[in-house]
């Protein structure tokens, strides 16, 4: 809803969005954002970054907003780090706390915009691993990735979308093993040119942990 | 210089700076109208480049306007039109101080109607320049902040207030330094509306001394030493506030 569309209806918890008379910024504060390039606030120290939210939208005091946003920065790891500035820390560390950041509003939906695109393949992986806590916990997640494994691992639903229209949608299982449209046999078949078949991985990975 | 005998510049030095107590009132007075328009300067230039940034099609409009015509005409002519062509009845009147500094009696004057109109245009004046500078700090600050706050539900002007602005305003220091090293010496065009500041006690120096070189390569001096300590001051706020890691 940061650009709200020309039209259509969007659904959260049954209640259409997208109908006039909705006040966006109380509707922005129940969905969650996590962005390709972090865009976290320059000027604000990690724990800053968190709390600005609870502060200024939720009115809590300075104390509960920074105990609060310690809270979920220890849970996504970032608990030594809360005083550092953006710009001190690996995009990976960024990332995790664009996480906290979106999960401290507690929103009833997270949307993540390729979160891990921007990163270093070695620090792709810390962020998958909160990602993957936070869908554990039961917190709906709407992700656009590239991360084929990930996706595979943690997705209850998969849409496969091509020009901005859906290809085909359904269950990781279904997704990879027996997909019906032309448009991603061709796809997976690319996949597979790049990384082999979703077999030939996971028994690899399995080698990697008998080891 | 006809009429004068060659005289000695170290002596010419000596008898201005006899004058001091009019250079010491004409500097407080110039610092006084500095202070006033550079911090009136300041919020309405804030103002106005919020208006032409952020406002709506018909208020960044008449922002953009109001800072084309204000930059696009002389100072002179603004604060002529403000003293002389608005025929505001304002009267003559003088607030003013006056103290005992060693053997010499100082008048400083706070307010009356030239020193008025003086702030008044040198502020309208100055925030239009101001105003540019924060206007091209703010646009250097990355779209995706102001959208971050507004994904955690801030409102665009609570994200603008407590996202944008904070950056904006640690960048345009360097920028905006110009700005305050230019307006001290835009003040001495208020001398020819008659406020007495520097460069009008310089004047009324060589009136009586008929020293006038002399005179004015100390008032260049005296502009040359503050805002070279204006500029330093505004580089050390400028490292101070810098966020750590950029």
């Amino acid at each position: 809803m940061l650009n709200p569309p020309d039209k259509g209806g969007i659904f959260l918890n049954g209640e259409n969005i997208n109908a006039p008379g909705v006040n966006l910024n109380a509707i922005r504060t129940r969905i969650g954002m996590v962005f390709q390039h972090f865009n976290l606030f320059a000027h604000l120290k990690a724990v800053d970054n968190v709390s600005i939210g609870l502060r200024r939208v939720k009115g809590l005091s300075k104390e509960e907003a920074r105990a609060k946003s310690l809270e979920v920065l220890q849970w996504v790891k970032m608990g030594e780090w809360a005083d550092h500035y953006p710009a001190q820390l690996s995009g990976g560390q960024q990332q995790r706390i664009g996480i906290a950041r979106a999960l401290a509003m507690e929103p009833d939906v997270i949307l993540f915009d390729e979160p891990t695109s921007a990163l270093d393949p070695e620090l792709i992986g810390e962020v998958l691993q909160v990602m993957l806590d936070i869908a554990k916990m039961g917190t709906t997640m709407i992700v656009v990735t590239h991360e084929m494994g990930f996706a595979r691992a943690v997705a209850s639903e998969m849409i496969f979308l091509d020009e901005g229209v859906v290809v085909e949608r359904g269950a990781p299982q279904h997704f990879f093993v027996s997909p019906e449209s032309d448009r991603l046999k061709k796809f997976l078949k690319q996949l597979k040119v790049l990384y082999g078949t979703h077999e030939d991985i996971l028994k690899f990975t399995d080698e990697e942990e008998n080891k | 210089m006809i009429f004068q005998g060659q005289t000695n510049p170290i002596e010419e030095f000596f008898t201005v700076l006899g004058y001091w107590d009019r250079i010491f009132s004409g500097f407080l007075s110039t610092m006084w109208l500095y202070g006033w328009a550079l911090m009136i300067g300041f919020f309405f230039g804030l103002f106005l480049s919020l208006l032409r940034q952020y406002g709506g099609v018909v208020s960044s409009r008449v922002a953009a306007a109001y800072i084309e015509f204000i930059r696009g005409t002389p100072l002179i002519a603004q604060l002529f039109f403000i003293f002389y062509g608005l025929n505001i009845p304002v009267g003559s009147w003088n607030f003013l101080t006056e103290f005992k500094m060693l053997d010499k009696d100082i008048t400083f004057i706070f307010l009356n109607h030239r020193v008025l109109f003086s702030i008044v245009a040198l502020s309208l004046n100055s925030a239009a320049y101001q105003a540019e500078y924060f206007r091209g700090s703010m646009m250097s600050v990355d779209a995706g902040q102001l959208m971050a706050a507004q994904s955690i539900g801030m409102s665009r002007l609570s994200g603008i207030r407590h996202i944008v602005l904070p950056q904006a305003l640690r960048r345009v220091i360097p920028a905006w330094s110009n700005e305050a090293a230019y307006l001290p010496k835009y003040t001495v065009v208020v001398s020819l509306i008659g406020a007495t500041e520097l460069f009008a006690q310089a004047k009324s120096i060589v009136a009586v001394s008929f020293i006038s070189l002399t005179t004015y390569i100390i008032v260049a001096i005296i502009f040359l030493i503050t805002i070279a300590i204006i500029s330093k001051g505004l580089d050390i706020l400028h490292k101070r506030t810098g966020i750590p890691g950029l």
